[in-house]
């Protein structure tokens, strides 16, 4: 059909600054396909003046590159969520803030198309040049449906072509059809606008491509007697989120051992090699003990996405927000803020850009006020390592690690909390409006793609090492330098009484007379009465920038304090001075009262920014900050005395 | 279907003539082919003021041509609104040729011409109509058929399907082979590469 266009002038033509969009429905297997064309060459960036994702790609041609733009999915270009406005307005020639792209490739569920095709109307109606991938096709086979895609081409007017994932042949056809995007067919009649006419035209392509639609698939079915069932669904669900858990805190620990053992052996190479100094101590202090403590939950963090992704790429994610769409409704909200707040376990950010699929204001904003609540991915270092200093690894409560169940505890409390919040900000913004109906697909049981599996996990990991090369690495520089300052002669230690030639005595000295120890003493009025120390102060103010940044903190500290020994450094940390003073600083209320205080406080800078420009103004981020630091002071304080009297 | 729902339609590319366009309709909406004396007002209107120049009726379409001058990109949906009308009364629609009944030669010859063929014909075979008694349909299959054990299959899955689609009415469709060198039986591996 076009390939004998296939000539010199088209080629150099096609290939400078093509844009090619990738439009379909979520589900339809869009983002497979876009990561198999691009590889792991894709760049993120933002739409202008909001923060929707923008994925984009360059792909290889035998003759040259296009670049790929994997639009968020929609199901229609009459908007009706922020994210389909998006689509709407890329494809809009009169939309001059984003460039509208040269061609469109449309990715059709085949076990779908009758939905999908109305999708398809309206892509044509852009009058852009359209090519049709049908995905799905292996499994439209083996659900016993059928489709002719030569008379689908035909009955269309465009290039159509099925690429079942992964397959490296539908992708080399798909590459060669995209190589030619300006002499694509277009359909002689645009397909009509109306809603019966549309049904009508479906219908008609549908026929004459002899399409029969796939039974619903057996195993799904089987599988959604279960787990959809109200009892035996929800227990699974439950067990599902435990076993979840568990797997993070035990498979982890063997990974995590090598990198502690990795930094401690680089630890002792500087104590050994370096001159004592400065530079010495900026290393060990700062880069190993700071830095090094926050790399170590890297492995957790990889296997928390691994998870996550599989749930999600295995179609359970849906099953859950449907499980959940009754709770959600006691909250005030639908099924979809699940989804948002699932997201949130990962990562806040992406929860918060998740309720852009939510069609109602009141409950963006509401799902928004709560998803900082989720336990993230950020305070899972925390945890780990507060939990560490006052129970053992190998406690354990029958046949459950005890670590492992207070972890699934905070998740628990903090998803709870989460839900509170929404509720409460629903209630508070009611409008009387109509309640939207909750419908939400639900995909057939698939198996996941280890490539969508390894990209979301590589991206995870490359998000959490960017951020500790700026912000966690900056921070601990400034901290270091907190901490270290103002200089000390030796005069003045010897007047303070210090005897200079313990090492470990000037160090404290140092810590307890810098600028840092200042600030820590400044706020300790206002943490006082939760049990916290100066130096947890330090550790708290600090984390205002990102929550791991507290464990880098705690790091440098204990390093510095017990250079010899800073693994148990914090665990035999005492207080120094006050009513307490000698006894040890980590108690369990005192552990209580900072989990708590964790799981509630907004100390992200990033989420604060993504609710300012997601809501459009900084009223609802102070609000967000304000609230929350209020609620976390009180809860910690409880948590502090409801431990303080059990233990 | 719902009683006020409109006749499905969609239109396909006719090669080789870009003013023409095959509107595809359910098959047995209309009951006869080839070209018409009168069709119903509203797509009439449009054969009068000279947007239409010929219009012909096939097994599951309706064939027609703009005037020359005249784009589809302009016409089409006005002419999709007034063929869905028209077609809602099949009996306003009146052949030009009344007495002919020629729906289903029609259709078999335009299954012999499209894509069955098509892949008979790439494969070495070739069929031909050799009669219709009622709804029955007896072809003429010869060439690689003869010999080849999948033209039965050919017969039933791919030709019988596709006039089916055409002319749901048909009721049978058989063929009739020469016995070719094969002497009538049907074996694989006469092809000059294997050797015994």
């Amino acid at each position: 059909m076009s390939g004998a266009h296939h000539g010199h002038g088209a080629t150099t033509k096609v290939h400078e600054g093509t844009r090619i969009a990738l439009v379909g429905s979520p589900n339809s297997g869009k983002t497979t396909l876009f990561n198999a064309l691009t590889g792991l060459r894709a760049k993120t960036g933002n739409y202008p003046g909001v923060t929707v994702a923008r994925y984009e790609g360059v792909t290889t041609l035998d003759d040259g590159q296009v670049v790929i733009e994997d639009l968020p999915g929609t199901y229609s270009l009459d908007p009706i969520s922020p994210d389909e406005q998006i689509v709407a307005d890329v494809l809009d020639p009169q939309h001059t803030d984003t460039p509208t792209p040269d061609a469109l490739v449309v990715t059709l569920d085949a076990t779908t198309l009758r939905r999908s095709l109305g999708l398809l109307t309206h892509v044509l109606q852009t009058g852009l040049p359209v090519c049709v991938v049908l995905t799905f096709t292996d499994e439209l086979t083996r659900r016993q449906g059928s489709l002719d895609v030569d008379l689908l081409r035909r009955a269309l007017g465009v290039p159509v072509l099925a690429v079942v994932s992964g397959r490296r042949q539908d992708l080399g056809r798909l590459r060669d059809l995209l190589a030619t995007a300006q002499d694509w067919a277009r359909p002689a009649v645009l397909p009509p606008t109306g809603t019966t006419e549309v049904s009508a035209w479906i219908a008609s392509v549908l026929a004459s491509a002899h399409y029969d639609v796939p039974l619903l698939d057996e195993r799904t079915r089987r599988a959604d007697a279960v787990l959809l069932h109200p009892v035996w669904g929800t227990l699974v669900f439950f067990a599902t989120m435990f076993a979840f858990f568990q797997v993070i805190f035990t498979v982890a620990a063997p990974a995590q051992a090598l990198i502690e053992r990795f930094f401690g052996y680089l630890g002792s190479w500087v104590t050994t090699h370096l001159p004592e100094g400065w530079v010495s101590s900026f290393l060990s202090d700062a880069m190993l003990g700071g830095v090094g403590g926050v790399l170590v939950f890297l492995p957790q963090i990889a296997l928390l996405f691994v998870l996550v992704s599989l749930l999600e790429g295995v179609g359970y994610m849906a099953r859950a927000a449907f499980l959940m769409d009754r709770v959600m409704s006691r909250a005030g909200l639908e099924g979809r803020a699940f989804v948002a707040l699932l997201s949130s376990l990962a990562c806040a950010i992406p929860g918060i850009m998740a309720t852009r699929t939510l069609p109602s204001a009141r409950d963006r904003l509401a799902t928004m006020m709560g998803a900082p609540l989720m336990t993230c991915s950020a305070r899972l270092p925390v945890y780990v390592l507060l939990i560490g200093l006052v129970v053992d690894s190998g406690t354990r409560w029958g046949p459950i690690g005890a670590q492992g169940a207070i972890m699934f505890g905070l998740y628990v409390l903090g998803a709870l909390s989460a839900m509170t919040s929404a509720w409460v900000f629903s209630r508070l913004g009611r409008s009387h409006g109509p309640l939207m109906p909750f419908y939400m697909e639900m995909p057939p049981y698939r198996m996941p793609s280890l490539r969508s599996v390894g990209l979301a996990v590589w991206d995870a990991c490359k998000t959490f090492l960017t951020k500790i090369g700026k912000i966690i690495l900056g921070t601990t520089i400034v901290l270091w330098l907190l901490l270290n300052l103002p200089n000390h002669s030796v005069g003045d230690m010897q007047a303070a009484g210090v005897d200079t030639g313990d090492d470990a005595a000037v160090s404290a000295y140092v810590i307890d007379h810098s600028y840092a120890a200042g600030a820590g003493h400044f706020v300790e009025p206002v943490f006082q009465p939760l049990g916290f120390d100066w130096r947890i102060n330090v550790g708290v103010l600090a984390s205002l920038s990102a929550r791991e940044v507290f464990v880098a903190t705690l790091g440098q500290v204990a390093a510095a304090e017990q250079p010899d020994d800073p693994g148990n450094a914090l665990s035999r940390m005492t207080v120094d001075e006050g009513p307490r003073a000698g006894e040890p600083l980590f108690t369990p209320p005192v552990v209580a009262a900072l989990l708590v205080f964790f799981l509630y406080a907004l100390q992200c800078m990033s989420t604060i920014g993504v609710l300012r420009r997601e809501s459009g103004s900084w009223r609802w981020p102070a609000l967000a900050f304000g609230y929350l630091f209020a609620v976390a002071w009180v809860m910690g304080l409880l948590a502090r005395v409801v431990v303080g009297a059990v233990t | 279907m719902q009683p006020d729902a409109l006749v499905p339609v969609h239109a396909e590319a006719v090669d080789g003539d870009e003013r023409a366009l095959r509107w595809v309709m359910p098959a047995g909406t209309l009951d006869f082919v080839g070209a018409v004396r009168r069709v119903p007002v509203a797509l009439q209107v449009l054969v009068d003021d000279g947007t239409v120049e010929d219009l012909a009726v096939e097994p599951a379409a309706v064939r027609i041509r703009l005037s020359p001058g005249r784009r589809w990109q302009d016409e089409g949906a006005r002419l999709r609104t007034a063929l869905q009308g028209a077609l809602a009364i099949p009996d306003g629609w009146v052949a030009a040729d009344p007495s002919a009944d020629r729906v289903l030669a029609v259709a078999v010859q335009q299954v012999i011409d499209g894509d069955v063929g098509d892949y008979i014909r790439s494969h070495g075979g070739a069929v031909a109509l050799r009669a219709i008694e009622g709804e029955r349909v007896e072809l003429e299959l010869s060439g690689a058929c003869s010999h080849c054990p999948a033209a039965d299959l050919t017969l039933t899955q791919r030709f019988e399907v596709a006039l089916r689609a055409l002319y749901p009415p048909v009721r049978e469709v058989t063929a009739r082979t020469d016995s070719g060198l094969a002497g009538g039986r049907r074996l694989l591996g006469l092809s000059p590469s294997r050797r015994r």
